[in-house]
């Protein structure tokens, strides 16, 4: 590997567009006589057929402005528009040149997008090409305007990259045009350019892989195709392959054109197939295979395992470089029958997603480092006889597809995590873990981070931690002013009693530009604000009683990640019967919904407005029937619209004499009042109450309920600070 | 006769695992280890007579035993598990299949 940073480096990386030779994949040199056949253009070709719709639709107005069309009255002469459609912005390209490329994923245009962008960077020296790491924006800023996509935001790196912030902009050119380079450029923490890469268009994949399938000589009629109309199912009717499946999910399989045909004497006396054995065909028989990390993989149609018939698939490949190989077996999924045909595509499916380093939906834990379990997702990579339900209500949920934290991991999911032959299985199937959070070998930030929370807290209780930021800098630190997770700034890990390791993930990320930042180190030394990590997409993060072990993350406007310290706090067991009752109630998907959202009228989350209506009503004296009381508070002072069925919408108005009702035990209402009297307008009605909740914490409340108000306090003064004025 | 399968899923590590049907040991084996990417470790079939029958999995090493009653008929799928400590066993109503 090099020894320089193939992010910090400006003019040696740049290349006119003029310069660009054609594309050509890395393949490295046909092995054990097969033939490949298929070019890169007839795959690319073949993969935006299957991407594409029937009928491209109009999804932008190109360069016309809404505003323009709008504007055109029935008096005015009928001019004739047309809109000029624009290709959607997505997929892979690549830079050419040396010492460095580039491949570079752009996600966040096309169908399912992640919104994500990714990159793997190749040394080039002389005629070799070594992977030289990879990195990944995972909550980045999106601007599409009518003339370009621009994306930025600050990358992860495999590395101690110089430069980590990074800013792709692509042209939006019409359908009827080429797709338009991207221009990656680095920016250093100073805010000058860093390297640049132009990149060239490759293909709407996010990945190309070689692929090669064989067939046992007694498997006569395997599997190639299944319309999911067939029978009930989660999603849309459409044919899928296997390699049309994977291009859903965004990953071009290419054939290599060989294939053979496997001789039963090849499995032994038992004519049934062992690891071993499955191993030694791979070795034989897939024209790729090679000891090394490469994106090929072999997928072979046998028989009979020596497990039995209730074996159906199996990625036997645990030894050297894993993952290249994997096997389904036809003794159980075999027949040519709807269901079988079904059958035949998720296993094949399923196989090959452990080639991708994917673990079943209910395994995801068992990762290194680990990751929450999905064991209801409708995923290739769950067992329908584990579904919740069982197998029944999987099928007639399951979409054929990949869940969404499986997909980012399959497009960006760092290369040697992913890559046939990379990592060993399981190694890197899940992103951060909260002992990986090191503190940086040398930290020039000038920045401290805090992580602060009480030291326990009631068994329900929301929990938040207040994040602090402190420098003795006399120059000015600039700091983002928003410090919480769902604003993308801020990661919060935490290692919950048994062991397993989650990143607190917010339901909603605020599209909140991180231009607002605040200097510290001059006459203001620290800033704090409070996150609400109680609930999230991955459901309640606190729902045992116990230890948990917590550590923050900080990445400031010029890329510098500061990391905390680890803090410690401890969730209570209920003491008494009442607390698990009340308990009870709190504990639901419905009612983590609006206690995130601070209330909702929605009737989806009907049942759990039922139960915290019981907490406070049935349990008027608990602690936690004052967080029941806030949620429905704050909602019945809010104007709520509804889009009814018929598409018509409904608007409930504020209700002052309930809100006033369930806030006065919570709340100075009247110190409310106060601080929203003094202001005209409702923004600043909304800033003086938010002011007011965040620095003197509403004196009715009580130690269960204060993080809360303050990590909530925006949203409580949007609605209160108005409605009760 | 009729064949009762139990499968000892996950949470299996290297473990001396037995298998008592009515108080009869019918299969021990050592080191039974969950394969990662099926959350299988052994798939074990036993003839056994139609009608009713105790089923014990033992892990003596790791101080662990549970039993289930099961009834029989034709071919019977029972399946054990190692959860947080503790063995957990469930007959099922179709075969389990493993990927």
């Amino acid at each position: 590997m090099l020894d320089t940073d193939p992010t910090a480096t400006v003019d040696e990386f740049e290349h006119d567009l003029a310069d660009l030779d054609e594309v050509e994949l890395p393949v490295e040199p046909q092995q054990n006589g097969g033939s490949a056949s298929i070019t890169e253009d007839e795959a690319t070709a073949a993969l935006a057929a299957v991407l594409a719709p029937p009928v491209e639709e109009p999804t932008q107005l190109g360069d016309l402005e809404a505003a323009a069309i709008d504007g055109l009255g029935a008096r005015q002469l009928p001019i004739p528009l047309v809109p000029i459609l624009k290709r959607k912005v997505y997929g892979r390209y690549r830079s050419t040149g040396t010492p460095y490329q580039v491949e570079l994923r752009v996600d966040v245009d096309g169908p399912s997008p992640t919104m994500r962008i990714s990159a793997d960077y190749y040394a080039i020296s002389g005629a070799t090409v070594s992977y030289f790491g990879s990195m990944r924006v995972d909550a980045p800023v999106v601007a599409i305007t009518a003339s370009h996509v621009v994306v930025k935001g600050t990358g992860r790196y495999t590395w101690a990259a110089g430069a980590t912030r990074v800013k792709v902009t692509i042209p939006r050119v019409p359908i009827t045009a080429s797709p338009a380079a991207a221009t990656m450029q680095h920016i250093l923490p100073s805010g000058s350019p860093g390297a640049t890469y132009i990149c060239r268009y490759v293909g709407p994949g996010f990945r190309a892989v070689l692929f090669e399938q064989d067939c046992q000589d007694t498997v006569p009629d395997p599997f190639t195709s299944y319309n999911t109309g067939s029978l009930p199912s989660g999603g849309p009717a459409r044919t899928l392959s296997v390699t049309t499946a994977f291009a859903e999910a965004g990953v071009q399989l290419l054939s290599t054109g060989a294939s053979n045909v496997i001789a039963t004497s090849e499995a032994g006396a038992n004519s049934a197939w062992s690891d071993a054995e499955l191993h030694a065909a791979m070795v034989r028989h897939f024209s790729r295979w090679r000891d090394l990390p490469q994106w090929a993989v072999w997928l072979f149609h046998a028989k009979l395992h020596d497990l039995g018939t209730g074996l159906y698939g199996i990625m036997f490949d645990q030894q050297g470089k894993q993952r290249q190989g994997c096997a389904v077996f036809y003794a159980g999924i075999g027949g040519t029958s709807v269901d079988a045909r079904r059958l035949q595509a998720y296993t094949c499916v399923h196989e090959l997603g452990h080639c991708f380093n994917l673990l079943h939906s209910w395994q995801k834990s068992l990762a290194t480092p680990p990751q929450p379990n999905r064991p209801a997702s409708p995923s290739w990579m769950n067992y329908p006889w584990r579904f919740p339900g069982g197998a029944g209500a999987f099928w007639s949920a399951f979409p054929f597809r990949f869940d969404a934290p499986e997909l980012v991991h399959i497009r960006h999911g760092f290369q040697k995590d992913v890559i046939m032959g990379g990592n060993p299985f399981g190694t890197g199937a899940a992103l951060e873990d909260l002992e990986s959070w090191r503190e940086p070998v040398e930290d020039r930030s000038g920045l401290r981070l805090e992580l602060e929370a009480p030291a326990s807290f009631a068994y329900g209780a929301p929990v938040t931690v207040q994040v602090k930021l402190t420098s003795a800098d006399p120059r000015g630190i600039e700091v983002t002013k928003h410090l919480r997770p769902r604003n993308g700034n801020v990661e919060i890990a935490i290692a919950q009693p048994g062991g397993r390791v989650v990143e607190y993930e917010p339901l909603l990320h605020h599209c909140m530009s991180d231009e607002e930042t605040i200097a510290l180190g001059g006459e203001q030394q620290s800033y704090a604000d409070m996150a609400f990590i109680h609930y999230g997409k991955e459901g309640f993060y606190f729902e045992r009683p116990g230890t948990y072990r917590l550590r923050a993350r900080y990445t400031a406007p010029d890329g510098s990640v500061v990391v905390s310290g680890t803090t410690t706090i401890r969730v209570r067991p209920p003491a008494t019967a009442e607390d698990v009752e009340v308990a009870d109630l709190l504990f639901g998907d419905e009612q983590g919904t609006l206690m995130y959202l601070v209330g909702s009228d929605f009737d989806g989350l009907r049942r759990g407005n039922d139960a915290l209506t019981q907490i406070w009503s049935e349990h008027p004296d608990h602690p936690l029937a004052d967080v029941a009381r806030l949620i429905q508070g704050v909602n019945a002072a809010r104007e709520f619209k509804q889009i009814e069925a018929d598409d018509t919408v409904t608007v409930r108005k504020p209700d002052v004499d309930a809100a006033v009702g369930l806030l006065a035990p919570v709340l100075d209402v009247g110190a409310v009042r106060k601080a929203a009297g003094k202001k005209k307008d409702d923004l600043d009605k909304t800033t003086a109450v938010a002011r007011q909740l965040r620095t003197e914490i509403a004196p009715e409340a009580g130690d269960t309920i204060q993080g809360y108000i303050v990590a909530r306090r925006r949203e409580i003064a949007a609605e209160v600070g108005t409605a009760l004025n | 006769m009729a064949t009762l399968r139990i499968d000892l899923q996950g949470g299996f590590d290297r473990d001396a695992a037995e298998i008592w049907v009515d108080e009869e040991r019918r299969w021990r084996e050592d080191a039974v280890t969950t394969k990662f990417t099926l959350d299988l470790a052994a798939s074990v079939p036993l003839e056994v007579p139609d009608g009713p029958v105790d089923v014990r999995v033992v892990l003596p090493e790791r101080g662990l035993e549970e039993t289930i009653e099961a009834l029989v008929a034709g071919e019977t799928y029972i399946v054990a598990r190692v959860e947080d400590d503790r063995l957990v066993l469930e007959q099922l109503a179709e075969a389990p299949y493993y990927l």
